[in-house]
């Protein structure tokens, strides 16, 4: 256990760059695909961030970090919805690939995979993007959503599901089909 | 555990590194087919949101908390800000403003523009582009603590959002315009004295002091930045620090 409380403004800064750098891309990936819009998930994490770092006294295990900074950005986000839907976004215009290599089936199936968590009800894709975005496990998910364990698996489960039902409607051909 | 229960299980948790999971997977080959099969249809799941974060994203980030270390705090009172603002004159007359930037993440006022449009300027257009406008609400939110609009710059914004400026934050919007959208950011704690036009992205960037702070305006052309300018001017009317 790491008592935040006790660092030097020069170690809470130290401690507080770490923490951006560790969990900053997984928070802007995991807010994206929660609101679908790019620049409002560069506002998500940003806000996120500018709270966490206003509040980092009260962070009392470091083991806590990351699921004390999806909490504030799920916050911030429900605060942000409230108030507006926000329009997703062409996510193939923002869209930076890590690798070119896939063959145009593959970047087919990738599209569609794509708009199908963005299709997904929030029940079920905000325990998906906690899980592959995030790392979570059952459990944490759990925790975080304030659901049951059980619960979450069902979610887990139909999210995969529906998934996999929507790359079949929307006519995917190749190997995803020796899924099903 | 059935291959019901087990497929169930795959969907839910697919890299289950359970006892129960694994035993069942290694007990039959149509289980360790579907394992196979799950942890596939996993990668590309994996493949789909593994997205690539915009360049400026952690500099960003470090760069909030910067300002709010370096800001002046209004909870603080006016005795602070004009300390803050004595502070500021002193080392512009003293060391030249070059040292002031220097104590940001940026070297000059047309480098905070080059960045902030980079990193996030064609998005907010797009998002303005295809935007019905924003309510008076939306607008009083953004800019309630540092200045009011008039009616008719009002009824042109298309997109507005707080955003991080050379010294705390500030306010990026987008005008319709018949020289089509041009993009704003309202900065209220940076000096925009002596800037000449510059280009950024393809676009003219003029920089305009307001009675508290100051304005960029990025338009397609000069032409379209002058012709803004009395509109701007007149339709932003800045609090004073103390409001």
């Amino acid at each position: 256990m790491t008592d935040l409380q006790v660092l030097t403004d020069a170690e809470r800064n130290t401690r507080f760059e770490a923490i951006a750098k560790e969990y900053g891309t997984d928070l802007y990936r995991y807010g994206l695909w929660l609101c679908g819009n790019d620049a409002l998930a560069k506002d998500l994490v940003q806000e996120t961030y500018l709270r966490a770092w206003k509040a980092l006294h009260n962070l009392k295990q470091q083991a806590a970090v990351k699921g004390w900074l999806i909490t504030i950005l799920r916050r911030e986000f429900a605060r942000t919805f409230e108030r507006k839907v926000p329009k997703f976004t062409d996510l193939d215009s923002v869209v930076i690939e890590a690798s070119s290599d896939l063959s145009p089936a593959d970047q087919l199936e990738r599209k569609l995979l794509r708009e199908g968590i963005l299709r997904l009800p929030v029940r079920y894709r905000e325990p998906l993007l906690l899980q592959i975005v995030m790392g979570h496990s059952c459990e944490e998910i759990a925790t975080q959503l304030g659901l049951s364990k059980s619960a979450v698996m069902t979610q887990l489960f139909r999210a995969r599901e529906k998934l996999k039902t929507m790359l079949q409607k929307d006519g995917v051909t190749g190997n995803i089909h020796e899924l099903f | 555990m059935n291959f019901s229960d087990f497929k169930k299980l795959l969907g839910a948790d697919p890299y289950s590194l359970e006892a129960q999971t694994k035993s069942a997977r290694d007990s039959n080959p149509e289980f360790a087919a579907a394992a196979l099969q799950a942890e596939e249809f996993e990668r590309k799941l994996e493949g789909a949101t593994n997205i690539q974060p915009p360049e400026q994203l952690l500099a960003d980030i470090l760069a909030l908390t910067e300002q709010q270390t370096h800001q002046p705090q209004a909870s603080k009172g006016r005795n602070t800000w004009l300390m803050a603002s004595a502070a500021t004159i002193f080392m512009a007359v003293g060391a030249g403003s070059v040292l002031l930037w220097q104590q940001q993440q940026y070297s000059s006022i047309e480098d905070y523009v080059q960045k902030h449009v980079a990193y996030d300027g064609e998005s907010v257009l797009r998002d303005a582009i295809g935007s019905l406008g924003v309510s008076q609400q939306q607008v009083s939110r953004a800019m309630s603590k540092y200045a009011t609009l008039n009616p008719e710059l009002l009824a042109t914004i298309q997109y507005i959002k707080t955003c991080p400026t050379p010294n705390g934050k500030g306010v990026h919007f987008v005008i319709s315009t018949n020289d089509g959208p041009i993009t704003v950011i309202y900065m209220p704690e940076t000096s925009g004295e002596d800037v000449q036009p510059f280009s950024v992205n393809s676009q003219r960037a003029h920089i305009i002091p307001l009675d508290r702070g100051s304005i960029a305006i990025i338009a397609g052309s000069d032409a379209a930045a002058t012709a803004i300018t009395p509109f701007l001017r007149t339709g932003i009317q800045p609090l004073s620090v103390d409001t």
